[in-house]
């Protein structure tokens, strides 16, 4: 463990701010997709294992989108909708004959999907990488110079973007009615029936919001990254860590979690590069034995 | 014509059947005590009504329309109001949210409860609008209770036990609460086990037993009849 690397890391601005940049970078990137988890999970009771095929299929819509329009703000809004309406008919074909269903038969469907998602791409768009959909014009541009720290603009707008979307989440879940409903949705969802609710469309509803969630994880991360069938495996697994570690079902938490696992993952590049994995599962290991129903969750009723 | 008829229902919780070919009459601008035991099926009555639990057979007619095929979003739509037993309010929403998720119009599309009758008719309610519905005391929560039903504008009230669990100062302010909705016209059938608020607010009684209706008819004629008291009420 280069433990000295990290103090010096520390006491150095220019990798101080670089690093907790990227870490920025990766935790809001996480937590769009880690949020639409655990909002699935908190109103449906579903673990949605094919969450991480959606943030694959949020990367091919927007590629494709790009490569046949060349408009970089159309392939992420148009990648993460058609996520968005892929989910809606997910949920109304498949995963609602199945709430109340065992967990093995939940998972074993859902993981099914991620299959045949991961196929279904490659007969597509073939079984080699696609380049990334790169950097929209406006941040071609040379880095930022703060403390003699590189920062690319573009990262600072994903950060931005990522934020905002967590705000204008907080903002719908808070604030309005369906806001309201889905929360009651997640607590008594037969007392909301008796007031004349139809329970369904709540949870299709939420679902495509969680859908559209993991499509603009992906659209956003192939801006960046190469897009590859198979990609959502290992979002999936950070996202069931961030969403364990915030507790299941609790967006603040997601939040937390998702700005921990970005900095331990940023800066743990730099202190123990060949553990950074297993850190992320360390920090996992700690608040289950600590907290065991995550940093905001609630104590099992 | 009646406002609800419930006829021959049978109904089960999983296996086990609760509701033996249930019969209920109820008229318009009235209060109606359901008494019986503990265990005697009042509750499962009011899921049978609602749709939360699993019916059989038999009817259940609102204003002459059949509910039974209905889900029971669609049966609070048609004029169905359910204040379970237990309260259900949800606690990590504000007095007022609460109410928020229970309004819609009546079936016909009115709405007869805007807001400012809610406070008048619940004034208790008024300075606790922006606290969590779970901070609230058991009297306070059957008061948000009745009136995130009573927003919803339903035809007919389904009261299950709004007295189990309270003190009796607070029992008393409920019963003040369900005289005023009697004069504003509010039907309602109130299950109960105390005999005594059933007598202040209602008039006519049904007795369950064993998920029959076995007896209806005045309450003031029930409380001479000591032979059906006994026979069904007594514990």
């Amino acid at each position: 463990m280069e433990i000295f690397a990290l103090f010096d890391c520390i006491i150095s601005p220019a990798c101080l701010l670089s690093q907790a940049t990227g870490g920025l970078k990766i935790g809001m990137l996480l937590f769009l997709v880690a949020s639409g988890l655990t909002l699935v999970f908190g109103v449906l009771g579903v673990i949605n294992f094919a969450h991480g095929a959606l943030y694959m299929l949020g990367a091919y819509f927007s590629w494709q989108v790009m490569t046949l329009t060349g408009h970089f703000g159309l392939s992420v809004i148009l990648g993460s909708l058609g996520v968005g309406i892929f989910g809606l008919l997910f949920e109304r074909t498949l995963i609602s004959r199945i709430y109340n269903a065992e967990l093995l038969v939940q998972i074993l469907l859902c993981y099914s999907v991620v299959l045949i998602l991961d196929d279904l791409v490659m007969i597509i768009w073939g079984d080699e990488f696609l380049s990334s959909v790169g950097v929209p014009e406006v941040f071609q541009v040379p880095p930022l110079f703060i403390f003699d720290a590189i920062i690319p603009p573009f990262h600072l707008a994903i950060i931005g973007m990522s934020f905002i979307v967590g705000i204008i989440l907080w903002f719908i879940m808070t604030k309005t009615r369906f806001g309201r409903l889905v929360r009651a949705a997640a607590v008594n969802p037969k007392m909301l029936e008796a007031l004349g609710i139809n329970i369904n469309f709540i949870r299709a509803g939420v679902f495509m919001l969680g859908s559209f969630l993991a499509g603009l994880g992906g659209a956003l991360a192939a801006s960046v990254g190469s897009v590859v069938s198979g990609m959502g495996n290992s979002i999936i697994i950070e996202s069931f860590i961030v969403t364990v570690i915030g507790g299941m079902g609790s967006i603040s938490g997601a939040f937390l979690a998702s700005l921990i696992i970005g900095m331990a993952r940023s800066f743990g590049a730099v202190a123990m590069p060949l553990f950074t994995d297993g850190l992320m599962f360390l920090i996992m290991v700690l608040v289950l034995v600590i907290r065991p129903q995550g940093l905001m969750g609630n104590k099992k009723k | 014509m009646e406002l609800l008829k419930v006829q021959n229902l049978n109904a089960f919780y999983g296996n086990s059947q609760v509701l033996f070919d249930m019969n209920i009459n109820i008229t318009k601008n009235n209060i109606i005590a359901l008494l019986g035991r503990n265990g005697a099926g009042k509750s499962s009555t009011f899921k049978a009504i609602t749709g939360l639990i699993h019916v059989n057979s038999g009817s259940i007619l609102l204003k002459g329309k059949e509910l039974i095929k209905q889900a029971t979003s669609k049966r609070a739509l048609l004029g169905i109001g359910y204040v379970p037993e237990d309260r259900q309010v949800f606690p990590e929403h504000t007095v007022e949210e609460n109410l928020d998720l229970g309004k819609k119009n009546s079936s016909e599309g009115k709405n007869n409860w805007p807001i400012d009758k809610v406070w008048d008719t619940f004034p208790i309610l008024v300075q606790l609008k922006n606290r969590m519905a779970g901070q609230l005391s058991g009297g306070e929560q059957q008061m948000l209770s009745i009136a995130r039903t009573l927003v919803g504008n339903p035809e007919i009230l389904l009261l299950d036990e709004p007295s189990e669990g309270l003190a009796p100062i607070i029992v008393e302010d409920i019963a003040v609460i369900l005289k005023n909705l009697k004069k504003l016209g509010v039907t309602i059938l109130l299950a109960e086990q105390n005999m005594h608020f059933c007598l202040e607010v209602a008039e006519e009684a049904i007795i369950i037993d064993r998920g029959r209706s076995v007896w209806n008819g005045s309450l003031k004629d029930l409380q001479k009849d000591t032979k059906t008291r006994d026979k069904y009420l007594a514990i």
